[in-house]
């Protein structure tokens, strides 16, 4: 006779078998002693380690566990919800992405972007904080006839304004920066004369300078400036393009008189 | 099933094998809430909650176990010293006794103690299998065996007690 294996008589203390194999089971251990007296030894056994394990039952604490758990869920929500607005940010940014994109193939509307998109590069890439080393391409001009005692010109150098002065002895002229959108200008002069300088909102005045020369560095990030030598705008800076005051060009140096 | 409904079902039943497991109500109640907490951040089919969370929560015992060794070993002993105060007899007798148990448990093997502790959780051959890692059809040899163990040096010890007293 084949007898049952411990683990199947486990297996049926526990009603893990099917209705079939108990049927089967409880037939043959009604006929075979050796596994009814098995059977007997699981029951006892069973009963006595369950009866031990209630002993070292002790009552459920749930509180703490409740407080713990609605935390960490408030803590979640919080997460959820920044989450989620940031998700609403990120999606109004690719809608406004995907509209310009669109709205790219109308002149106008791409001319606009392309401004706001140069100026957030810039801002971004803190541009705008650094002093001007940027090509200076000025449209060269022709002063004009009104040459009274000398002539003097604007040049590029190094990506800076140079404005070199052809003053008499006795003579002396102003210049002024204005800076409209940015910040300061660096100038550096080396002139004969007794030179002064005023600073104000936007404004550096150089006054007294005599021969010699002014080397302005306009800033890059500033799109709008001027310099005004004597009253007169001689150079300017608009939408980031450094021009000469009235466009008309002649080598590479702005030229103008020094009169009376 | 809503988690707070998984929770009041399943934490009773997760801290109590805990408790029997470790002997210690503060460490059973730790590892209880977190994996709770851990649970949170699942999403899992119903069915396999319940053998999610034993099967953490007997990761977070060893952890603790591998991380704070002597501790571990003060878990095991900390019965012992339980029966050393005077108590009335009744009362001295049931602390007795409950020593003995958690020190018969304390000394079976781990897979032996989590088998015999899940099954009086009312987990199925399948659910055991799968948390300790055992093919199902041995489950019932298993638990056969570790019941054996058990009863074998509980009344060993009992006889030892009655002998001594």
């Amino acid at each position: 006779m084949v007898h049952a294996a411990e683990g199947t008589l486990q297996a049926y203390l526990d009603g893990e078998i099917d209705s079939a194999a108990e049927r089967a089971l409880r037939d043959h251990v009604d006929a075979c002693a050796s596994c009814a007296a098995e059977l007997e030894t699981l029951q006892r056994v069973n009963g006595v380690v369950r009866e031990s394990l209630a002993l070292i039952e002790t009552p459920v604490p749930m509180l703490r566990a409740r407080a713990a758990i609605a935390r960490e869920q408030n803590a979640r929500h919080r997460r959820v919800a920044r989450i989620g607005a940031w998700g609403l940010a990120k999606a109004a940014m690719l809608t406004l992405l995907l509209a310009g994109v669109a709205a790219a193939a109308i002149p106008d509307v791409r001319r606009a972007l392309e401004t706001t998109f140069s100026r957030v590069v810039a801002m971004f890439s803190g541009a705008q904080e650094r002093t001007a080393d940027a090509p200076v391409q000025p449209q060269i001009v022709d002063p004009g006839a009104d040459v009274v005692r000398g002539e003097s010109f604007v040049a590029p150098v190094d990506g800076r304004v140079r404005i070199v002065l052809n003053v008499p002895a006795e003579g002396s002229v102003e210049v002024i920066v204005r800076i409209i959108d940015g910040a300061q200008a660096h100038v550096e002069t080396a002139t004969t004369g007794t030179e002064s300088r005023r600073v104000g909102p936007g404004r550096l005045e150089l006054s007294g300078l005599g021969a010699g020369s002014v080397t302005i560095g306009v800033p890059r990030g500033v799109a709008n400036a001027a310099i005004e030598v004597d009253g007169a705008v001689r150079v300017f800076k608009r939408d980031g393009s450094l021009h000469g005051s009235d466009g008309a060009a002649r080598g590479s140096e702005v030229r103008f008189m020094i009169g009376s | 099933m809503e988690f707070d409904a998984v929770f009041e079902t399943l934490y009773p039943s997760l801290f109590r094998y805990l408790q029997r497991l470790t002997g210690d109500e503060d460490v059973a109640e730790d590892i209880a809430q977190e994996s709770f907490v851990r649970l949170l951040k699942q999403t899992l089919p119903e069915d396999e909650i319940r053998p999610w969370l034993f099967t953490v929560a007997m990761n977070l015992v060893r952890d603790r176990a591998r991380k704070n060794e002597r501790r571990h070993r003060l878990l095991i002993s900390a019965p012992e010293l339980v029966t050393r105060i005077p108590l009335p007899d009744e009362d001295m007798e049931r602390t007795e006794r409950i020593a003995s148990v958690r020190a018969v448990l304390g000394r079976l093997p781990e897979r032996d103690r989590q088998i015999l502790l899940m099954r009086e959780e009312g987990f199925k051959y399948d659910e055991i299998a799968g948390v300790i890692g055992v093919a199902p059809a041995s489950v019932g040899t298993l638990i056969a065996r570790a019941l054996k163990k058990f009863v074998t040096e509980y009344e060993a010890r009992e006889v030892s007690d009655g002998s001594r007293g």
